[in-house]
């Protein structure tokens, strides 16, 4: 046998191997620990998945949320990024138009998810009609309140009926004695994100109808805007310190610790809220209202890199993931499916969490193509106004002119 | 023959070659990429509509903008109040290691504690001291009078540019102390006995023998920190994020915010050439200064 012959069968060999043998393998980045271990539901469900798919081997790792937008940018530019990234809902949107992520429309609509996955979720993940995620996991934000302050303010609340905001403000007031604060927000882009809500429940909006004008500080914006900071300025039912509160550690550390008895947040504070076995009991009821219902409409969404080599193997992931068979995944992290079905799954038996659930059609989301700027602008304008006292309604110019600059240069106006 | 003295002649350069390689590849090749990007409209998010070339533009927004100012003097007085914090404890500590102290060894282990500690855990760890409302600073603050209720340190901009400074001192401090320390070991102990019998005090000693011994050394720590301070983004990142309203923006988290949250590659970029002209600058000028003649 000579060399040419033995070259030609090895590499007859090879090529045999690398389509038969061989598995395509993809990657996917996943936040907050959810594959920390083997026996957490996303393993098993990335187990069970492969051996039903024999040909794609996937690799979950565990990484950071801090940081996770900037890191998965910079290796998107530089071509190795992971074929599927766990992205907030918020993120889904700039990450599309700056072209990291793969629009999955036609995967949706090919597998009939457009019917099966919520559809103020999809459209959180949608720019000029390409959806650039696929909702895993959703939340809307509800008023955690401490039973037990209530009770001994002897306050009256319901789990129904939303407060409107006059209302609510004596609750806060009530509950605000010795060192009690009735109310806690978050700091900087916390106060942003906080303050959403607020606004769109006044009647107002972050922008118009289609993107390309700021419309936070008309006469809605601004009342919203002056009510929110007056919480802490004029009314003082917010702790001082609640300028540094920074993530959601500090503000449920500060409810824990019976500082604040009622703060904003979504479904994920109920697990760190039981775990810490708190001194009080804790109930969740409708976020508060004015000439509207509105709360936060938020979670994590799944999406495939734009550079991935694998899309229909990161597809067949999405897809069995987001199946209904898997909503016990999303389950077991005590998280909500995105899912249409996900309330008469048999799942919910958590009064606590099928509170948040009932906020979810007046959810709003907020992400837009300057989305990340605007809450570190809109931070800075609380900030001016809780620390530097500066008027409302000049903060909140500023930040409209400011946003308004950057979302004109990415317009090309 | 000739093979072999050419090889004997640049075996150093060979040998060298890697590690040449390598700083040019992660130093210098970056770096020009920056200095082409800063003349570019590299938007991500207008990548559609291409990247033109628009000269100076990048350079003359950043020159006129307010922000990019701010961050400047931010970043002037972080340095400033750094490199004395750092001088100022890392001297003291030297000093006092110089003594004749039983298991000073231990102690020199101890004082590296704070250096080996990762930025971003040393600054959680100051923020959950500085918590506002369960932070161990504010439970010996109330308990000693100090202040009558829990103050929000890192919330109001005096404390928290403060309280970022003593952070990064504490943390890097133990640089100096090291190099002073070694600096200290090489005194002539018959100086200080001369001059002791010729009747100089402490004061006069440490004026008149350590310092002038020390002048190398304080160039050389005064040099280090001012650079690693000034393009440092870590500390201030994690504990205030440039907050309250812009009061710890320092040039490294502005630059980050313009190229990670507006995804202004170019328009960063061109701040981050600034940055590096004006650390060149004040290095330059220092170094013009304490050696009274012109650096070559």
């Amino acid at each position: 046998m000579t060399v040419k012959k033995i070259l030609l069968i090895a590499a007859v060999m090879l090529v045999f191997f690398a389509f038969v043998g061989g598995k395509t393998v993809i990657t996917m980045w996943v936040y907050d620990e959810m594959a920390a271990n083997e026996e957490m539901e996303l393993v098993k469900a990335q187990k069970e998945f492969m051996e039903r798919n024999p040909t794609i081997e996937l690799k979950i790792e565990n990484v950071p949320n801090r940081g996770l937008m900037e890191k998965f940018i910079t290796a998107s530019l530089a071509g190795v990024a992971p074929d599927i990234i766990h992205v907030s809902t918020t993120w889904a949107v700039e990450l599309g138009a700056i072209g990291t992520l793969l629009p999955l429309n036609d995967y949706i609509s090919a597998s009939g998810k457009d019917k099966e996955i919520l559809k103020s979720a999809i459209d959180s993940s949608t720019l000029d009609g390409h959806i650039y995620a696929l909702p895993w996991i959703s939340d809307a934000t509800a008023l955690i309140i401490n039973k037990t302050a209530f009770e001994k303010a002897g306050i009256n609340y319901s789990r129904d009926t939303a407060m409107n905001w006059s209302e609510f403000l004596e609750v806060a007031k009530k509950l605000t004695f010795d060192n009690q604060y009735g109310f806690g927000i978050r700091s900087g882009r916390g106060a942003s994100y906080g303050w959403f809500p607020w606004l769109v429940a006044n009647g107002g909006s972050l922008f118009s109808p289609d993107g390309t004008k700021v419309t936070f500080n008309e006469p809605e914006g601004k009342e919203a805007f002056k009510f929110y900071a007056e919480l802490f300025t004029t009314h003082k039912v917010i702790p001082p310190g609640a300028i540094a509160y920074d993530t959601w550690d500090d503000i449920r550390n500060s409810f824990l610790g019976g500082r604040i008895a009622m703060y904003i947040a979504g479904d994920w504070e109920i697990a760190p809220l039981r775990a810490a076995n708190a001194a009080f009991e804790i109930d969740v009821i409708p976020h508060p209202m004015q000439v509207r219902r509105a709360a936060s409409l938020g979670g994590s969404s799944l999406g495939i890199w734009s550079g991935s080599k694998a899309k229909d193997a990161a597809w067949a992931w999405l897809d069995f993931l987001t199946s209904a068979e898997n909503m016990k995944v999303a389950f077991s992290y005590g998280r909500f499916p995105s899912r249409v079905d996900a309330l008469d799954s048999g799942f919910i038996n958590d009064p606590l969490i099928e509170q948040f659930i009932r906020e979810f059609p007046y959810g709003i989301n907020h992400a837009s193509l300057v989305g990340d700027y605007s809450r570190t602008v809109l931070g800075d304008a609380f900030t001016s106004v809780l620390v530097y006292g500066e008027n409302p309604d000049i903060a909140l110019d500023k930040a409209a002119k400011t946003i308004q600059e950057a979302l004109n240069e990415v317009l090309g106006k | 023959m000739n093979t072999k003295r050419f090889f004997d002649k640049h075996m150093g350069f060979f040998l060298m070659s890697p590690t040449i390689a390598v700083m040019v590849l992660i130093i210098i090749v970056p770096l020009i990429i920056g200095l082409v990007m800063s003349f570019f409209n590299y938007n991500l998010l207008t990548l559609h509509r291409g990247i033109p070339f628009i000269g100076f533009s990048n350079y003359s927004k950043a020159l006129g903008d307010e922000n990019f100012w701010m961050a400047f003097w931010n970043t002037l007085w972080w340095t400033a109040a750094n490199v004395a914090g750092q001088v100022a404890l890392g001297l003291s500590i030297a000093l006092l290691l110089n003594q004749p102290v039983k298991g000073v060894g231990i102690y020199k282990a101890l004082i590296l504690i704070p250096w080996a500690v990762p930025s971003a855990v040393a600054a959680l760890s100051w923020m959950w001291l500085l918590h506002p409302e369960f932070g161990l600073v504010n439970d010996i603050a109330v308990r000693f009078g100090l202040v009558s209720e829990p103050v929000a340190w890192l919330g109001r901009p005096f404390t928290a540019q403060v309280w970022v400074v003593i952070a990064r001192v504490w943390k890097e401090f133990p640089l100096s102390a090291l190099i002073f320390h070694a600096a200290l070991q090489t005194i002539p102990k018959d100086l200080y006995e001369a001059a002791e019998v010729d009747g100089a005090g402490v004061w006069k000693r440490f004026w008149n023998i350590t310092i002038p011994y020390l002048k190398a050394s304080i160039v050389v720590a005064i040099t280090l920190i001012t650079i690693w301070t000034f393009n440092s983004f870590n500390m201030i990142w994690v504990m205030t994020k440039g907050g309250p309203g812009g009061a710890t923006e320092i040039l490294a988290t502005s630059i980050y915010k313009t190229a990670f949250q507006r995804y202004n590659f170019g328009f960063a970029s061109s701040q981050s050439i600034l940055m590096v002209i004006f650390l060149s600058v004040i290095i330059i000028f220092y170094l013009y200064k304490v050696e009274g003649k012109k650096i070559d």
